[in-house]
């Protein structure tokens, strides 16, 4: 599938806010309700259009554990957007954003577009961060906010797909150089491959040419 | 099409244009010129239904002159009755009439709205023709005293009825039924001829019906019935008239009915000036059917039907005048509709658009299968690269923070700290001699054995289930590749099961490419579950508090070496069927140097299968190393 632009994302946020289940909801349209602790990192590919162009949002849905700070910092490096998640439900999620507010900002390209999600609202009952609070630390940030829930997929599409819409703006307005892949944007692939060759990778292959 | 369509455009619109022309043209038969002018008043009023104010007063000026208008029609006679009435009959005394003037003057159905009612009365009048002048004389006199009734009890269906005898019915026959009545009333007020009158009298009508505007004009011009004042007095009295008024006419009648409604509306002025003589028979004779207490009931329906068709016709006419406005002759709106010669027509667009469509699918086809075979996307697919990427990340932040350390050192612990890191490369480098060992290396005991035993040194929880799914999958391929190529062979001298299984292979060469595809998808795959698991390994060496570096890398050494076998096993399995299918078919069917071509590129494929992961081996050497000096 050729397209015009990849986007990197980064998720992050503490852990059990619902990173995994929104990108599961994202990209396979499904909830889980237990979902395994990530390991790390985990991936997600889905391809969106925008201003009628077929872009490709290529997600790294990070671990939220404490223990595995040190390693996800090393993937914010080329995020061309950052998902950061907080729980409504958990005061504790929202307080610890600053954190990783600073961490974002310190480990990845300044331009980087971030949005601020408070997930979980269908859990309304058992709110415990109003939503003009997070409208608020959004507004003092200059982050996007929106409120979503992995649940009932509510905004969750939106989510992604406006965080690449502000993406591709500053693309438009030449904020991002697309060619310089650390701002997480890749030019899609020119041409398909076409039958006529099977290339082959440049690395360790000595031969040249190929079948058919 | 479009110029049909045009044309019917053209036809509508001339259509309204030659409404009042028809209606003269009918009225022409048995009505004055005057009746011209009532046509034209009637179809400006309804087209114009905006300015009702307007509309009534210039069609109160038309009527005007109506007045001595009748009187030639009808010899002169009806209307010398009604003059010199008082002002208080005057509302009723219009119905009255009305009554009159559709006996007398026919061009009232100039207008198509009141073809229905008017058509009765024009129908009376023809049948009647000399007859009328008493009848006439009558309703004069009985005029007042109805008017005088229905202002009284507001019985409006009385008055209709009356009307409707009046119009209709032997002049012997509204004597006798009326007699007793119209003795009585006569009584109560003197009957006076002036035209003068008939002019206050209409003017009144016109003022108190003013409300509703051309309909009610109409109403009075056709003069149906004096049962439109109250039924259009208000809706509800009109909703209940039509309830019971509809119920009981039947439905031939009604049908009848609307038809002739319709008849007129066609823009074809021949048409319905054919359809008049044989539309009034019918409308006669069905009338003459209806019994006295049907009377009512058919005029109600009248009403009905003439009202509703009154709406839409006014609704169509103010339609094609704003259609209109701004552009007469609708010349633009047609230009629009038809075609301009240098556009394209929409078949060709469609076609081109198919054949547009067509190309592009072919392209994406081709495109698809090469992709199929391709290993670099499939890679991508199964996310391998992604993970070598992260692993790559990875691997650079440790790389960094080693040099960190080194930069901070300095003397002894620096030297010893550079021989730990060297001790950590030598130990992970690959062994490449893999050539004493003959033993099948590739099988999936051998390789989950291995596996085992590399995840136990490196003391990481990272499942490598994944890995031994993988391979089981593309083993248990080849295990069928390989039953059903048996059964080939065994059945070469079954002749009837061979030409089954011929019918089956009808292309040689895509039997090969399908073995080519599956085997550098399972290349691909593999690779991918490869890159994934030293990802994972990767990250979690760096979570593990304590380490045996050598041990680690030891275990790196010996997971490397299993994954690469097995690449090159799964390639030498992929290859051997693919040469053993090339044997198995005639060497007409096939090209061997396609054959050995695809036999090339498995291997091709196969290493660098083996490339990326003796490459994501290296990549672990930082996080061994920054494990081995913390």
């Amino acid at each position: 599938m050729s397209y015009a632009y990849l986007f990197k994302y980064i998720i992050i946020g503490d852990t059990g806010v619902g990173k995994s289940c929104l990108l599961l909801q994202f990209t396979d349209k499904r909830f889980q309700p237990v979902h395994d602790l990530t390991i790390g990192v985990e991936f997600g590919a889905r391809m969106i259009t925008i201003d009628g162009k077929q872009i490709k949002l290529q997600i790294w849905d990070t671990a939220g554990q404490e223990a595995f700070r040190s390693i996800t910092r090393s993937y914010y490096r080329g995020a061309a957007g950052a998902l950061l998640v907080y729980d409504i439900t958990r005061r504790e999620t929202f307080n610890h954003l600053t954190t990783w507010l600073e961490d974002a900002r310190q480990h990845s390209n300044s331009n980087m577009v971030i949005m601020l999600i408070g997930n979980k609202s269908d859990l309304e009952t058992r709110r415990e961060v109003k939503k003009e609070e997070g409208e608020a630390f959004a507004h003092e940030h200059g982050l996007i906010f929106m409120e979503t829930s992995a649940k009932t997929a509510a905004n969750v599409e939106e989510a992604f797909i406006n965080t690449a819409k502000e993406i591709y703006e500053k693309i438009q307005e030449g904020v991002f150089d697309i060619n310089n892949e650390a701002n997480g944007i890749k030019i899609g692939p020119q041409h398909s491959p076409t039958n006529a060759s099977l290339p082959s990778s440049g690395q360790g292959a000595g031969q040249g040419g190929g079948c058919c | 099409m479009a110029n049909s369509e045009s044309e019917d455009f053209e036809s509508a619109d001339e259509g309204i244009v030659s409404k009042s022309q028809e209606g003269s043209s009918q009225l022409s038969t048995s009505a004055a010129s005057s009746a011209s002018l009532i046509g034209h008043a009637d179809s400006e009023t309804a087209s114009t239904a905006s300015s009702k104010k307007e509309t009534l007063d210039q069609s109160h000026g038309d009527f005007v002159p109506l007045a001595p208008v009748n009187p030639e029609s009808l010899g002169a006679k009806p209307k010398m009755p009604l003059t010199g009435r008082g002002k208080s009959y005057s509302k009723h005394r219009s119905n009255i009439n009305n009554a009159d003037t559709s006996d007398s003057v026919v061009p009232s159905s100039n207008d198509p709205i009141n073809q229905a009612p008017s058509r009765k009365g024009r129908s009376g009048s023809n049948k009647l023709g000399v007859k009328i002048s008493p009848s006439a004389v009558v309703k004069s006199e009985l005029g007042p005293p109805d008017s005088n009734k229905c202002k009284g009890n507001t019985d409006s269906p009385w008055s209709n009825n009356l009307s409707n005898l009046n119009a209709n019915e032997e002049n012997q026959d509204v004597h006798d039924s009326f007699q007793p009545l119209l003795d009585k009333l006569a009584s109560l007020d003197c009957v006076e001829a002036s035209d003068e009158v008939i002019d206050t009298t209409t003017d009144k009508a016109v003022s108190n019906w003013g409300s509703w505007g051309s309909w009610g004009m109409n109403t009075i011009l056709s003069g149906a019935s004096s049962v439109s004042s109250h039924v259009t007095q208000s809706l509800s009295t009109m909703s209940s008239v039509i309830e019971s008024g509809l119920g009981a006419v039947e439905p031939e009648e009604m049908a009848k009915l609307s038809v002739e409604e319709a008849k007129p509306r066609p823009p074809k002025p021949i048409d319905t000036a054919q359809g008049n003589p044989a539309f009034s028979d019918q409308a006669s004779s069905s009338f003459n059917v209806m019994g006295n207490v049907l009377k009512f009931v058919e005029s109600t329906g009248e009403m009905i039907v003439s009202s509703g068709l009154n709406t839409l016709e006014t609704i169509g006419k103010k339609t094609m005048d704003v259609l209109q406005e701004g552009d007469p002759g609708l010349k633009r709106k047609r230009a629009l509709f038809s075609r301009e010669p240098d556009k394209p027509t929409l078949s060709q667009i469609l076609k081109e658009a198919r054949n547009r469509g067509e190309l592009e699918d072919r392209e994406r086809a081709q495109a698809k299968k090469a992709t199929r075979a391709h290993f670099e996307t499939l890679f991508d697919d199964y996310k391998g690269m992604i993970h070598l990427e992260a692993l790559e990340m990875l691997s650079n932040t440790c790389q960094l923070k080693l040099e960190a350390k080194l930069v901070a050192l300095s003397g002894t612990p620096l030297v010893e700290f550079q021989r730990k890191l060297i001790q950590i490369k030598e130990k992970c480098d690959i062994p490449d001699d893999d050539e004493d060992e003959e033993e099948d290396r590739g099988t999936i005991d051998i390789l989950e054995r291995d596996l085992t035993a590399a995840m136990r040194g490196l003391l990481v929880p990272v499942s490598h289930t994944k890995l031994i799914r993988v391979s089981e999958d593309t083993d248990t391929w080849l295990a069928t590749m390989r039953c059903i190529q048996d059964e080939d062979s065994q059945n070469d001298n079954d002749e009837w099961v061979d030409e089954e299984e011929v019918s089956e292979e009808t292309d040689p060469q895509n039997a090969l490419r399908e073995i080519h595809q599956q085997a550098i998808r399972a290349l691909a795959r593999f690779t991918a579950a490869v890159a994934e698991h030293f990802h994972k390994t990767a990250e979690l060496l760096l979570l593990k508090e304590e380490h045996d570096s050598l041990l680690e890398c030891q275990s790196v050494v010996m997971m490397t070496s299993a994954l690469c076998s097995r690449v090159s096993s799964v390639a030498a399995r992929f290859s051997e069927l693919l040469s053993a299918s090339a044997n198995m078919l005639d060497s007409t069917q096939v090209d061997h140097n396609d054959v050995n071509l695809l036999i090339t590129n498995v291997f091709l494929e196969a290493s660098n299968s083996s490339s990326y992961i003796q490459d994501a081996s290296l990549l672990l050497i930082p996080v061994l190393q920054l494990g081995a000096v913390q």
